[in-house]
């Protein structure tokens, strides 16, 4: 069960989970400069202990993931369905049926326009489901895809 | 020449009907006075109603404003209603996409024989798809229900014999069995602290008087009234419920004191699903909810915004409910038995106490320590850990005992049975209206081959996720390529 088939995503996107994680640096600077100031307030100095460590530890764990993140991301368009798998340890797969598909949506951030990248939000009325950082071509592509396969499920619905 | 466009307004009486909480404020603040013995209103007293006054009088001003710049416009094919003071807004509400209306009638609003009226539409979902109107006229609401009827939701006339109609022993005896023990601790300190303060009232001296007899009794009184004001909501809302079932279209009316009516169209239901708390199970008897795809303003706070109830109390097996399963789904009741995928519940119960119910038990010695501190004694926090421990065991063993799933025989619909807190969930899906489908798998259930399906259903602006935890892999597997090819 749930064995990894599919298209991976490219390897630009492990950039993007770089700079996005990073901002978990921001916290980290922010409880560094309150501990410095309030290093005689034994209180705030311990609070914003824990907290700085507890953010760094995060930051860390979040940096060292990407390769894992990235390995274990995998999106594939079947006749019926679109399916999204992730992860190795704890494995998700979420399929959408594509007769139930009601729009798909396409961003791109700040950050994600340089780097050429977009993600693909397929939405059904229950929920959405998110392929995050394809390049613009095969955003494009896959959504143009979708709509067709949804299409046609739905009028052969 | 054009139609002359005729704007419809709320009842004058909407302008007051606001200011109700402050009335009665001041109502407390003068009885309370009465109570302490201050025949003559003191310079407090006359202050803080001055306060209250100017507040009823910015209040009725405010409603006034926003009375006069609220009203609707019925065309052939919608209703117009045009409301905001700084910013305005239109909503056209197309009569053939109205999913469900309620009407609602408070004891005020039955002498002076007006209504509340909420009408529920197809669209993205929440607040948007809501229109509620707050205080109508029975000859708007004629004429508001007539459209209506002509296009989606109607059903009977009130002279049709009901298909349904609750009795009031099942009624309260589901309701004592719904009460969950967390809300009945909560509600009995607030209990206890309102009925210290009211005897604190009547007698000066009586908080001075701690002894173990009199504080045993206090809380004795504290659980029985709260006890009983579950049981008043209860029978305020569910009282003289009758339910009517005719072509696609659901009707219930029901309420003591305040009356509500709901028209639903069996169209717009995506799952309908039976309830049945561990003491209800006892009596046999079970509540009939249903999960729609707009939001509705549900009274049972437990649900989500899209979850209404079609039947509060039923005996289980009852004829009646086969006949709406029929009339909703155009289910048949399957004459073999269905055989259900069990999940692994050992697995489950593992899970749950280490994951949900010890933190929870750690979290409550910590509030015990810190909230009860003098009044905690070691006697005292072993029994309330006893008692905390049977029913963390009580909710492991129920929450896992109940739970399978089982798809028909024409891949049409889906069984699912699920055991959550102290209530069983009987829910029927007709495959149509799955979403999506989700699967989970970790390390450790991989080793085991088990994994956990997780099935999206649409309920109001929201999703109903419902988990098929601990699940044989082989099973899903089976269930999600059927699904597949149907979806």
């Amino acid at each position: 069960m749930l064995n990894l088939t599919g298209t991976q995503l490219p390897e630009s996107v492990k950039k993007l989970w770089l700079i996005r994680r990073m901002f978990w640096t921001i916290p980290a600077i922010i409880g560094l400069i309150v501990f410095l100031i309030f290093k005689q307030n034994q209180i705030v100095l311990y609070v914003t202990g824990v907290i700085t460590f507890l953010v760094v530890v995060t930051l860390v764990a979040q940096l060292l993931l990407i390769p894992y993140h990235y390995k274990f991301f995998r999106y594939s368009i079947t006749d019926t369905a679109v399916v999204i798998q992730k992860g190795f340890f704890f494995r998700k797969e979420d399929n959408i049926p594509l007769s139930r598909v009601q729009n798909v949506d396409l961003e791109q951030g700040p950050i994600m326009r340089p780097l050429n990248l977009e993600n693909i939000v397929i939405v059904t009325s229950a929920d959405s489901f998110t392929i995050d950082g394809l390049t613009s071509s095969t955003a494009d592509g896959l959504r143009d895809t979708i709509l067709e396969f949804a299409g046609k499920n739905a009028h052969a619905n | 020449m054009p139609t002359e466009i005729i704007k419809h307004r709320q009842h004058p009486f909407a302008i007051v009907k606001n200011t109700y909480a402050i009335i009665f404020i001041i109502f407390i603040y003068i009885f309370n006075s009465l109570i302490q013995g201050r025949t003559n209103l003191s310079r407090d007293l006359v202050g803080f109603l001055l306060i209250l006054a100017v507040a009823v009088v910015i209040g009725l001003i405010w409603s006034i404003i926003k009375y006069f710049n609220y009203y609707w416009v019925v065309t052939n094919l919608n209703i117009n209603l045009y409301s905001g003071i700084l910013n305005k807004k239109i909503t056209h509400i197309p009569f053939a996409n109205i999913q469900s209306t309620k009407k609602t009638q408070d004891l005020l609003m039955q002498i002076l024989g007006l209504y509340g009226l909420e009408i529920q539409t197809s669209g993205q979902g929440g607040e948007k798809d809501r229109v509620v109107i707050n205080v109508i006229s029975k000859k708007d609401l004629d004429s508001i229900q007539n459209r209506i009827n002509g296009s989606e939701v109607s059903v009977s006339s009130p002279t049709e014999i009901p298909i349904y109609s609750s009795d009031f022993k099942s009624l309260m005896t589901y309701a004592i069995g719904n009460i969950k023990p967390i809300e009945l601790i909560v509600g009995s300190f607030v209990m206890f602290g309102l009925i210290v303060q009211i005897s604190h009232l009547i007698s000066k001296s009586f908080l001075n008087d701690h002894s173990a007899l009199v504080t045993s009794l206090l809380t004795a009184l504290a659980i029985v009234a709260t006890i009983i004001s579950y049981l008043w909501n209860t029978l305020n809302q569910y009282f003289g419920f009758q339910l009517w079932v005719k072509a696609d279209k659901v009707k219930t009316v029901s309420g003591l004191i305040s009356r509500s009516e709901i028209n639903v169209s069996t169209s717009r239901m995506q799952t309908i699903f039976t309830e049945q708390p561990l003491f209800a199970m006892w009596f046999k008897l079970i509540r009939l909810k249903a999960d729609l795809a707009s939001s509705s303003s549900n009274e049972d706070k437990q649900d989500s915004p899209g979850t209404i109830t079609l039947i509060p109390v039923m005996k289980e097996g009852h004829d009646s409910l086969s006949e709406i399963k029929k009339a909703i789904f155009n289910l048949e009741t399957p004459t073999t038995k269905i055989v259900r995928h069990v999940t692994n519940a050992t697995l489950r119960r593992i899970n749950y106490l280490f994951w949900t119910q010890i933190p929870l038990l750690v979290v409550f010695n910590i509030v015990l320590q810190i909230i009860l501190k003098h009044l905690a004694t070691t006697v005292l926090s072993i029994i309330l850990n006893l008692i905390w421990l049977v029913l963390i065991i009580l909710y492991a063993w129920f929450g896992t005992k109940y739970n399978s799933f089982q798809l028909d025989s024409k891949n049409s619909v889906l069984y699912v049975e699920q055991g959550s807190g102290l209530t069983k969930r009987n829910f029927i899906i007709p495959t149509k209206y799955i979403q999506s489908l989700s699967q989970r798998q970790s390390f450790f259930m991989r080793m085991r081959r088990l994994g956990t399906l997780i099935v999206y259903v649409r309920t109001g602006d929201n999703s109903r996720k419902l988990k098929l935890r601990y699940t044989k892999s082989s099973d899903i597997e089976t269930l999600v390529l059927k699904l597949q090819k149907i979806l």
